[in-house]
């Protein structure tokens, strides 16, 4: 399976998921026109690879700088499903990466994480 | 004649002067303009040397506001059908389901306007017509969120979040506890009755 590589756009993130490597990364703004239009493919392609990948270890990687409400949404939706593969006994790391002095960010990285109690949340400050 | 039309502008740009008006922009609202608008901002408030916090709730509270004019907005002009050419019909505020705004074919007016109030406060401004029938519901909304703090609206986010519908559809909950939520200087809102209308002209403004 080819990984799954998007540039970032103005209102959109880049994403990388490297199937083989188990590292998946979400980086940059993300206030796009049609949420469900722009995410959706990825997201698919994420659960299908999850449900055939065994209990094969998953990093996650969302590193933003801006998102909007809608994407809100579907990062619940990531978090849910993360510690859905988690319990089901897969290891899975998550990685919030925020700016230094985004303290909005922080915290609703923090707020996410409460949706977790298996899988592993990490924050960290972007470089 | 031209200095006639000149000093009627120059009035205008005045008046927006006096109100601390940085930008504005009345008119149809779309995807492209919110991100033309939302680009030009960010330059503005890099320029302007804005606390960077202060430039992303700005920022963050125009894009949800813009956005739920473009949804939500009850001003709308049909654009034809590319085929026949032909207008389809508004649609009624009551008819328009949670999931089809952002596909349909109709074009939603509003007024965005962002500046300094005189005590230094950054506003963030968007006015459009609503329903009267939904501004009843939308006041107890709105109220009920001007009551939380930050982290009970971080809760309550997190808890829309987990029941709203499928990504992607129009939780317009969300759009209006991120900007409380973020709002560090408060908000505000009002209705104007519009006589001989089915319509009130909303306004919700941020502070930070």
């Amino acid at each position: 399976m080819d990984n799954l590589i998007i540039g970032a756009d103005v209102r959109t993130p880049a994403i990388e998921f490297k199937w083989a490597d188990g590292k998946f990364l979400i980086r940059g703004e993300s206030y796009p026109e049609d949420v469900r239009k722009f995410y959706d493919p990825p997201m698919k392609a994420f659960r299908s690879w999850a449900e055939e990948s065994g209990t094969q270890a998953v990093e996650f990687e969302l590193s933003f700088v801006y998102f909007n409400s809608s994407t809100a949404k579907v990062l619940m939706d990531l978090f849910e499903f993360l510690e859905e593969i988690a319990e089901d006994g897969r290891e899975v790391s998550i990685a919030w990466v925020h700016a230094e002095d985004d303290d909005n960010l922080k915290e609703l990285g923090e707020e996410f994480a409460e949706e977790l109690s298996v899988a592993k949340f990490e924050l960290r400050v972007m470089a | 004649m031209e200095a006639k039309i000149a000093s009627r502008f120059y009035q205008f740009r005045t008046e927006l002067e006096k109100r601390g008006i940085v930008f504005s922009y009345s008119g149809i609202l779309t995807e492209d303009i919110l991100t033309s608008i939302g680009g030009a901002l960010r330059q503005k408030m890099t320029l302007d040397r804005t606390d960077p916090k202060i430039a992303r709730g700005v920022f963050s509270s125009f894009v949800e506001q813009v956005q739920n004019v473009i949804r939500y907005s009850a001003e709308t002009q049909e654009m034809p059908t590319r085929e026949t050419g032909e207008v389809t019909p508004p649609p009624t505020t009551d008819s328009r389901s949670e999931e089809d705004g952002e596909q349909d074919n109709h074009l939603r007016y509003g007024l965005v306007a962002i500046g300094r109030q005189p005590d230094g406060r950054h506003f963030v401004s968007c006015s459009n017509l609503v329903a009267a029938s939904q501004a009843p519901g939308l006041r107890a909304s709105l109220e009920r969120l001007r009551g939380l703090d930050r982290k009970a609206l971080t809760t309550l986010m997190r808890e829309q979040l987990k029941e709203a519908p499928p990504e992607g559809s129009k939780g317009a909950g969300v759009g209006f506890i991120t900007m409380a939520r973020e709002a560090v200087g408060g908000f505000d809102f009002d209705f104007y009755p519009i006589p001989d209308s089915d319509n009130v002209y909303f306004t919700f403004e941020a502070y930070f």
